[in-house]
């Protein structure tokens, strides 16, 4: 009967899934799930769950019913309420408000100047109302392979438009007693007084522990957070919640409160601490478990920890079943039932130590499938080190915080000593954190894997935890190593698949191509795109930007599974071509990379070599070449030197699936006609345009001679320039070649094994 | 739903990986903490009665054989009679609790929570024919059904009654030197032929092993070939 209760909770994702999905993995899914109820648990079982399937389906359709937008993209004048603090960064603010017809906006807006910036930061709060003219924009979906889809993340929290504010007018706080907003306000001003009171390095960590908001934190420490598998610390989750309902509720029973009043305290105050972390997913689960156990305490019915989760998972999917695609929903829950099916295994081994090596170790195996979908990576050196973080956070920096904070309010001077020594732990830790991310493979990146390879990863995973319980070791020993050789195939893919792919990124205006060869025979990347970089004043600067290379190309290869090149090509050192390279070279080695022999210094200006750290910098010219076996590589640009930047792209001619490919960099006429007269048999099947299809390049003599089938145009989505120019686009035509192009298209993939490929596009 | 056949508690404690994952069986069956009193006779143990030869002293043990069973295969009247006896579980005071409440108390359905060790234990016996202890009909009547063949019927095997018995008194009123030295008390039913055939005969509780010998020499007299036994205790 009890087991009911995580088959319901399962049965309730499966169905919300299948519903929203619709496509043959989530049916396969549900199939392999239905089968596994018919044939294990009975007819009887297989009924009840279709039942709890069939009111979750409804329940999911309901809502996406309910979940399209009333505006009209024409629409100039809106009255809307703040229901947040908006988050003020650099020169921008953004925040989610509330229409008067009850939906849901992304609002943006630029500040004019300094004080303006100011004035917003200490006027505008939750609850404000205001009349808003501004332009409606729908969100970008993802325009590149593993790149985060913003237009669905945001369909997910029931938004549907952002409104870039070009006005705000009459605003006024409304709602002054609306207890929600008052709660939201109370944690903007904590967030305000630590961000005052602490050190620059402990006010993130300050904010993430004792408000859930981890935006603060340093980017650079964040990433060795992540790396070594230790981020959930900072997001508030079990562990915050049980240390401070424990801490009030022995405090009350200190202060002769009964165990009954205490129970109905912490019933209001749990919801409270809910709203005043920002209601994060691992906020509502540990808050919700604590809530629902009490609650049925009251009523004189006790359950355990397993079933409690379970009931809690069912009540937060029926509320908003969209929270199932959320990874810190997904990771939050899985970890922590994980953990609570396994009492019995753990339980058989007394050792303390043991035990939580155990508890680190099923956490990072559960959590494996959910982890590679979403980050591609794996840290491995998580394991060790949440075996001392964990009771170190616990029982040191978090109470730490908690006791710095309540000082700092009451009485500040005498919160300094406090705030100094948190802030010389921090450090000391990070520190500490720094030096492990330089271990190697603290962290492995395995690619986003395909779905049969998840689908028997997570059967593996459950398997191992059914045998290992049962205590059949012999069974979980070979499913163990199944699942080790998973993932070693998994990490040498690379290396075993017969398939290969030219990828040319969407990266806006700018370019960015990705090679990889058969049976690891290459991974190349020419250019990584970039934007120009504007001057700005301090207080315009962005904590966190958006940047082509981070944002884009570092992600793609990521999910490719690959953090090594054999050769980065940087064709000219524009900033369109070079910009993200920094970025790229933080997270991806390159054996080599090739630059332009006629403008080395240009490239040394730019400081594109600052994160190398093993790879020799190769500057070509014309008649450079190399070869793998089956493909061919040759460079026909830049001559020894010139004058001009673009005139200096290294042009590669590649012989790839039988087919012959000529990357122009951002060549113009000029260097066209060069080649073509040097090269009079030169021809290629696919050409990449050169200088994003501008007026100067691309000319009708230099496509005439070549006689491209396709030609692939990299250029900005309505980019300040107007590339691609018609007269380029129509030569190309006069020629009948057939165009794409990325501002159009997003990403677009030839993907190819032996002699055949097919061109795919991000963008439908 | 489904609940421990003993202690009619439900048979999930916990919601575990294991109990998540396998397979529910309609079957009754005795919960885990029910299942974890039963003591399974391991390690060494008499080559035919399957005594535990663990806690007997040096003295009592001769060739793999408890004491008794040497004893009784010195006799040359009784040599052989029962080739192997296999028991699941020593009588321990749980077992002696479930014995009493299925065969005094009549809740026949106990026997089925241990089908499955038996048929597991039957496949190293090799056997023809099922044979049960026949009861007398004054505790037929008393007990509504015979304990012997409900054992034989839980493995799925078609009882043969080849055996009746001539007297009434209980055995467990008995003393052990009456048990072992008082006249036979089965009787062959008219015109069972058992030539060439290897019995196995099923009892609850394997005691000084007479009620077993006395049924296995009858059976042996008339033509078996081998006789073999299952009890549930070994006492």
């Amino acid at each position: 009967m009890k087991v009911n209760l995580v088959l319901s909770a399962v049965s309730a994702a499966a169905a919300v899934t299948a519903f929203s999905l619709w496509n043959g993995k989530a049916l396969c899914i549900l199939a392999v799930y239905l089968s596994f109820l018919f044939i294990m648990k009975g007819p009887a079982s297989l009924f009840i769950q279709l039942c709890v399937m069939s009111v979750f389906g409804m329940i999911y359709v309901f809502q996406a019913d309910m979940n399209v937008t009333h505006l009209k993209r024409e629409q100039p004048h809106f009255n809307i309420v703040f229901t947040n603090v908006p988050e003020v960064d650099g020169n921008s603010m953004q925040t989610i408000a509330q229409t008067d017809s009850g939906e849901k906006l992304l609002l943006k807006k630029k500040f004019d100047d300094l004080e303006d910036k100011r004035h917003f930061e200490d006027n505008y709060l939750a609850g404000m109302e205001c009349r808003i003219t501004g332009i409606l924009k729908k969100p970008d979906s993802s325009r590149n392979p593993n790149s985060f889809n913003y237009q669905k993340y945001l369909h997910n929290r029931k938004i549907h438009w952002i409104l870039k504010v070009q006005k705000l007018e009459s605003c006024k706080i409304e709602h002054q007693n609306n207890f929600i907003y008052k709660l939201i306000n109370i944690r903007y001003k904590g967030l305000k007084l630590i961000k005052k009171q602490f050190s620059e390095e402990s006010r993130g960590i300050a904010s993430a522990l004792l408000f859930g908001e981890a935006g603060f934190i340093h980017e650079e420490m964040l990433r060795s957070y992540q790396v070594l598998g230790i981020v959930h610390l900072l997001s508030i989750s079990g562990l915050h919640v049980t240390i401070l309902a424990g801490g009030i509720f022995l405090l009350g029973i200190r202060c002769g409160f009964t165990r009954k009043k205490m129970q109905g305290i912490l019933l209001v105050i749990l919801p409270l601490y809910a709203v005043l972390t920002g209601l994060s997913p691992p906020v509502i689960r540990a808050c919700g478990m604590a809530v629902i156990y009490l609650c049925l305490q009251i009523f004189n019915v006790r359950i355990s920890g397993a079933q409690t989760i379970c009931i809690a998972n069912i009540c937060y999917t029926a509320l908003n079943p969209y929270i199932l695609f959320d990874p810190g929903f997904q990771l939050s829950f899985t970890v922590t039932s994980s953990l609570l099916f396994s009492s019995q295994i753990i339980s058989r081994y007394p050792n303390y130590l043991i035990q939580s090596f155990l508890i680190s170790f099923i956490c990072t195996i559960c959590s494996l499938p959910i982890m590679l979908f979403h980050f591609f990576e794996i840290s491995s050196a998580g394991i060790l080190v949440n075996m001392v973080f964990v009771p170190l956070y616990s029982f040191i920096i978090l109470p730490l915080a908690i006791l710095s904070f309540s000082v700092l309010i009451i009485h500040a001077p005498a919160a300094e000593i406090l705030i100094n020594f948190f802030h010389l732990i921090l450090q000391f830790l990070y520190g500490i954190l720094d030096q492990l991310t330089e271990v190697p493979f603290s962290s492995i990146v395995f690619g986003k894997p395909p779905f049969i390879v998840l689908i028997m990863l997570t059967g593996f995973i459950l398997g191992v935890f059914y045998y290992w319980e049962a205590k059949m070791l012999k069974n979980a020993k070979v499913l163990g190593l199944l699942i080790g050789m998973l993932l070693c195939y998994q990490y040498f893919a690379e290396y075993i698949t017969p398939f290969g792919e030219v990828t040319f990124l969407d990266v806006g205006q700018g370019d960015s191509i990705f090679i990889q060869l058969p049976f690891g025979r290459g991974t190349y990347l020419i250019d990584t795109g970039g934007q120009l970089e504007f001057n700005q004043e301090k207080w315009e600067m962005k904590s966190s930007t958006f940047e082509v290379g981070e944002d884009i190309v570092t992600p793609f290869l990521k999910g490719k599974g690959i953090t090594r090149l054999d050769k980065l090509i940087l064709t000219h050192p524009d900033m369109d071509h070079i910009g993200g390279a920094a970025n790229v070279l933080k997270d991806i080695e390159a054996d080599q990379i090739m630059i332009s022999q006629a403008v080395i210094k240009e490239y040394l200006e730019k400081e594109v070599f600052t994160n190398v750290k093993n790879s020799i910098v190769v500057p070509v010219r014309q008649g450079h070449y190399w070869t793998t076996g089956e493909e061919r590589f040759v460079i026909l640009n830049p001559q020894k030197t010139s004058k001009d930047s673009n005139e200096a792209s290294i042009v590669l001619l590649a012989q790839i699936a039988d087919k012959k490919w000529l990357f122009m960099g951002d060549l113009g006429e000029e260097g066209e006609a060069r080649i073509a007269k040097k090269y009079p048999a030169l021809r290629a099947d696919f050409l990449k345009a050169g200088h994003h299809g501008s007026k100067n390049s691309t000319s009708d003599l230099f496509v005439g001679q070549i006689k491209p089938k396709y030609a692939i145009i990299s250029a900005g989505r309505s980019n300040r320039y107007g590339h691609p120019n018609q007269e380029a686009l129509d030569v190309l035509e006069a020629h009948n070649v057939f165009i794409y192009r990325t501002d159009k298209a997003g990403a677009v993939s030839f993907r190819f094994s032996k002699r055949e490929g097919t061109f795919s596009q991000m963008l439908p | 739903m489904n609940n421990c056949l003993y202690c009619t508690y439900e048979l999930e404690s916990s919601i575990t990986w294991y109990t998540i994952l396998k397979r529910e069986s309609r079957e009754p069956q005795f919960c885990e903490e029910c299942t974890s009193r039963f003591e399974i006779i391991s390690g060494a143990r008499c080559k035919v009665c399957s005594r535990s030869l663990y806690h007997l002293e040096e003295q009592f043990v001769i060739d793999g054989l408890c004491l008794d069973c040497h004893r009784w295969e010195q006799n040359p009247e009784w040599q052989n009679v029962l080739s192997k006896n296999l028991s699941l579980y020593t009588y321990n005071e749980f077992l002696q609790d479930l014995i009493a409440r299925f065969k005094y108390r009549g809740d026949y359905i106990l026997i089925e929570g241990f089908k499955k060790m038996l048929l597991k234990v039957s496949t190293e016996l090799n056997f023809d024919i099922a044979v049960p202890i026949p009861l007398s009909s004054e505790r037929l009547f008393e007990r509504g059904f015979n304990q012997s063949e409900a054992g034989l019927v839980s493995m799925g095997l078609k009882p043969v009654h080849a055996l009746s018995r001539s007297h009434s008194e209980k055995q467990s009123k008995k003393t052990r030197q009456e048990r072992i030295h008082h006249e036979q008390i089965f009787l062959l039913v008219d015109g069972m032929d058992l030539k060439g055939k290897s019995v196995l005969i099923f009892d609850d509780i394997y005691t000084t092993g007479s009620t077993l010998r006395h049924a296995s020499r009858i059976l042996k007299e008339a033509g078996a070939e081998e006789v073999s036994s299952i009890t549930l205790a070994r006492g």
